[in-house]
């Protein structure tokens, strides 16, 4: 018989599981109440596993360390794209405000005598409006109609156009072409308009006519050079049967 | 992890390899020695297969180390159970005798054999409690989680979390002490 009547003593009774002894038997950081030894050492077991060394990287876990693949990054990639884009808008919207300045300036004839010719034989050897200067417009006729490829692209449809659709426009003879010839011309209307402007002492350079002297006419212009190989031509291709690609790649170029 | 890496998880996010390399050093041997407690039939090759997912999708991943961490385990997680998943398939055609995996060997064989009887041990013990039970100790124990991490691995709740883990500990305990183990 034991003096404590039979009652275990206190120290070894067993404690109870609550939270605050769990997380001290699984961190394993403190005294272990007398009888979680076990639980304790189990704890301690298990916590030794993560110690061994891991496996050997196979084949392909260790191309990645050489060669890391593309990684994904959702965020980040959307800002670059969108710093990208805005990159680029920046540097079109600034070519074309550069561009526009320069041809209203030589519109106006206020550019020094060389750089007024440069940029007037740039213009008219690009745009169909004809009333600037311009002693290269029969180069530019000859390019359009040998097929060539223009050195300046002004507009879509060039890399998505069939060949229906370029001799479309290119062929004298063409819808549109009569369209043109047919209507007045907005474009001698703007290049009177500009020559009107023009300085009373403006002299052309040599070869250089005059504004709306050169015979030739905004329309014929539009026709012949690369400009009217644009999505409007391609359109119009489309609905004479002339071409098979869907309207949307008619403007591949914007697309891209 | 924490300020050992601090820094490795935007380099391995950037494509840096050496990074890569360092992740998986710190994590893998937690990764093989949880998937090699609870069973999986080719730890090596799954921890292979987990690290390799991880860090394919490394880039799209956005947390702090504790969260990526958690992470790394939840994946760690998903392909344990389809490891399983795949081997009950199998099961039903075929009867596979299941091996306990040995770790890799060291050059200490004295420290090997103890590791690999404190394996034996904790994997048969643990086999004695609810898996659910099981999963949270290990976890806690040999992925070095908190209750947090552990209640993100397992979507559950951290309240969850605790009563399995009390629950779970109560169980041990008394296999210990049918054993005689913990007086």
């Amino acid at each position: 018989m034991s003096g404590s009547g039979g009652y275990e003593p206190e120290m070894s009774r067993p404690p109870l599981m609550d939270d605050e002894l769990c997380e001290a038997v699984l961190a394993g950081d403190g005294p272990v109440p007398h009888g979680l030894w076990g639980l304790a050492s189990f704890a301690e077991d298990a916590r030794a596993l993560r110690t061994i060394p891991a496996p050997a990287p196979d084949a392909v876990l260790q191309a990645m360390f050489d060669a890391p693949p593309r990684l994904r990054s959702i965020g980040p990639a959307r800002t670059r794209r969108r710093a990208h884009a805005g990159a680029g808008a920046r540097v079109v919207v600034g070519a074309s405000a550069a561009l526009m300045a320069l041809t209203g300036a030589a519109a106006a004839g206020v550019l020094p005598g060389e750089a007024q010719h440069a940029v007037v034989t740039v213009v008219n050897s690009v745009s169909p409006f004809p009333d600037l200067p311009d002693g290269s417009a029969g180069d530019a006729t000859a390019t359009s109609s040998t097929g060539g490829t223009p050195s300046v692209s002004t507009g879509g449809g060039h890399g998505s156009s069939s060949g229906s659709n370029t001799s479309t426009s290119t062929s004298s003879s063409s819808p549109l072409a009569a369209a043109a010839k047919s209507t007045s011309d907005p474009a001698s209307t703007l290049g009177a308009a500009i020559a009107a402007d023009l300085p009373p002492d403006w002299a052309p350079a040599a070869g250089v006519e005059p504004p709306g002297q050169s015979g030739e006419t905004g329309s014929d212009r539009a026709v012949t050079t690369p400009a009217g190989g644009n999505g409007n031509v391609n359109g119009n291709a489309n609905e004479n049967g002339n071409g098979s690609d869907p309207p949307d790649k008619a403007t591949g170029h914007d697309k891209s | 992890m924490g300020d050992e890496l601090h820094g490795v998880l935007d380099a391995a996010q950037s494509g840096a390899g050496w990074a890569l390399e360092s992740l998986y050093r710190n994590l893998a041997p937690a990764v093989a020695g949880y998937l090699r407690v609870q069973g999986a039939h080719e730890p090596d090759d799954l921890t292979n297969e987990v690290f390799v997912r991880v860090f394919r999708d490394v880039g799209s991943f956005s947390g702090t180390d504790a969260q990526f961490r958690s992470w790394v385990f939840s994946i760690a997680h998903a392909r344990l159970i389809d490891d399983r998943r795949r081997r009950a398939r199998r099961a039903r055609i075929t009867i596979v005798e299941i091996d306990a995996v040995e770790p890799p060997a060291t050059d200490d064989v004295e420290r090997d054999v103890l590791r690999s009887l404190a394996e034996d041990r904790v994997r048969e013990l643990c086999a004695r409690v609810a898996p659910d039970q099981r999963d949270v100790l290990l976890l806690r124990l040999v992925g070095d989680l908190s209750l947090e991490q552990t209640a993100a691995v397992l979507a559950k709740t951290v309240g969850a979390v605790k009563a399995l883990q009390r629950r779970g500990l109560a169980a041990l305990r008394r296999e210990l002490e049918r054993e005689g183990v913990s007086l």
